[in-house]
């Protein structure tokens, strides 16, 4: 589904990723691991090609770095689902709007997009904060109607950057158990995280460690 | 259609939203209309005017005194064939030695015996014709009839209007293509300033998968919002200064502002453009 072919993509500054080869296959479940600034966020970014590589290929589904064009960006990222450290959450829209406009972004058609976003937000267990404003939610509910933002459109793939950057860890260790639901039920999850207590909380995933912008092991 | 439902509503919330931002690009086109309303009307009243001088000039056709009846009636008809010719005053001798009357309070079969006034037409030329060319190439041809001796018109007057008509004209497209050039230029950046307030927003959006036209389209409509909102403003300042020129200044200045339906329209349709233009430009640089 995902593949990195000799895939290098660096900053004047620092960081970026240097020859990243790998597969990601339907149904994975996968760690990137490695300290800040080891390229984590840049491999998540050309995933969804917000970056495109230097050198070498990226392919997501029909999708190729090397042929894409900016009017197929917004089709590629209906196919992807994100969650942020920072949540990214409209702060002028409720909860409800906030899930919908994915929706109507991703040209639902209207008569599903209120059932489609009332059944996220009973799944995520927001359903009782419809009306509230991002400012007035909790981390973790905030991290939860991101992810019913992201799970809305029906992504094939899940990225997450240290989405458990700013939840306290029993709130973390709850939404890695909730992204493992999700995988189990058919996503691919990728999920940049340098907090080795909560991957040992999912049964079964792949490892990706990342150092000084290169993968130095997989499993 | 629902989702261009959604998009207008989107685009109308957003002006909720945006608030001081918004409420500053509204300033900024108020202002804008203001100064281009009252442009307008002074650049139509101005031309109005320049023409309602230009309407005044006619032209004197004096005939030999000794021209026969028929001579006269064969001219008279010559001028009604002629297309360029829209009034047409025959003045007989008789008349004009009345005229002299009126003019100089002394009645000239007493001062001369006998009345040298010849008969004579005064003509006024259609709008179009109102100028040196036509009035040259009119007069010259007139001249050639045998029983006319001597035509008579205000050149000088004539070139000066031409002259000053092209350069009122020419000042006050220069006066409107600087204020429209200035007003875009700062109805767009205060536009960018609101876009740039909320570039977080366009910048999720993307992420989740919207398009180009999708991020686009609540601006655009928010910037024909800002526009209209300010237009319709700037009607009702015009509207109250009008009223206060007609009603209490015009002792002062001896002027009646006219608003028409037209008017108001124009002013609608420049200021939604004006908001929906700035709008255009403005987000190009946050896709």
């Amino acid at each position: 589904m995902i593949s990195f072919k000799d895939v290098s993509c660096t900053f004047e500054d620092r960081g970026g990723i240097k020859e990243a080869n790998f597969t990601i296959n339907a149904g994975d479940f996968v760690f990137l691991t490695g300290p800040s600034g080891a390229g984590k966020s840049t491999l998540l970014r050309l995933i969804y090609m917000d970056i495109l590589p230097d050198n070498g290929e990226v392919i997501f589904q029909q999708y190729s770095s090397k042929k894409i064009g900016r009017h197929d960006l917004p089709y590629l990222r209906r196919k992807v689902g994100m969650l942020f450290q920072d949540f990214r959450l409209l702060p002028d829209r409720n909860v409800y709007q906030n899930v919908a406009l994915g929706l109507y972004a991703a040209n639902y058609k209207a008569a599903n997009i209120k059932e489609r976003t009332e059944e996220m937000l009973e799944k995520l267990d927001v359903a009782d904060k419809w009306y509230h404003k991002p400012h007035e939610l909790s981390g973790g509910e905030k991290q939860r109607v991101a992810l019913a933002r992201a799970l809305a459109i029906e992504p094939k793939v899940l990225l997450a950057d240290e989405p458990t950057g700013n939840l306290d860890p029993r709130v973390s260790i709850e939404l890695v158990k909730l992204l493992y639901k999700i995988n189990q039920s058919g996503t691919s999850v990728i999920m940049a995280t340098h907090d080795y207590d909560i991957i040992n909380r999912v049964p079964k995933y792949r490892l990706f460690q990342i150092s000084k912008s290169k993968i130095v092991s997989s499993t | 259609m629902m989702v261009f439902w959604f998009l207008f509503k989107e685009g109308f919330h957003g002006l909720i939203r945006s608030k001081y931002a918004g409420a500053f690009t509204i300033l900024i086109i108020w202002i804008a209309m203001i100064i281009v309303g009252l442009s307008f009307i002074g650049a139509r009243d101005t031309l109005a005017a320049v023409n309602k001088i230009r309407s005044q000039f006619d032209i004197d056709i004096f005939m030999y005194k000794n021209a026969t009846d028929q001579e006269i009636d064969d001219f008279h008809a010559l001028l009604k064939s002629r297309d360029e010719v829209e009034t047409i005053e025959f003045i007989s001798p008789d008349m004009a030695a009345e005229l002299f009357k009126d003019e100089f309070g002394e009645d000239i079969l007493d001062v001369l015996e006998y009345n040298p006034l010849p008969p004579s037409f005064t003509i006024s030329l259609k709008l179009n014709y109102r100028n040196s060319t036509s009035v040259e190439s009119i007069t010259t041809n007139f001249r050639k009839h045998s029983s006319v001796d001597e035509i008579r018109y205000r050149k000088q007057f004539l070139y000066l209007m031409e002259k000053y008509q092209r350069s009122i004209i020419i000042v006050i497209l220069l006066i409107f293509l600087f204020l429209s050039v200035i007003s875009v230029l700062l109805i767009s950046h205060s536009i960018k300033m609101s876009i740039f307030s909320r570039r977080e927003i366009v910048e999720t959006m993307k992420l989740i998968g919207a398009t180009d036209n999708f991020i686009r389209i609540p601006f655009l409509i928010e910037g024909f919002l800002e526009g209209l909102i300010a237009s319709i403003l700037s009607m009702v300042f015009i509207f109250v200064i009008a009223k206060l020129q007609n009603n209490y200044f015009k002792t002062v200045f001896d002027y009646n502002i006219i608003l028409n339906v037209r008017f108001y329209l124009t002013m609608i349709v420049i200021g939604s453009s004006m908001g929906f233009m700035g709008s255009i430009n403005a987000i190009k640089r946050f896709l």
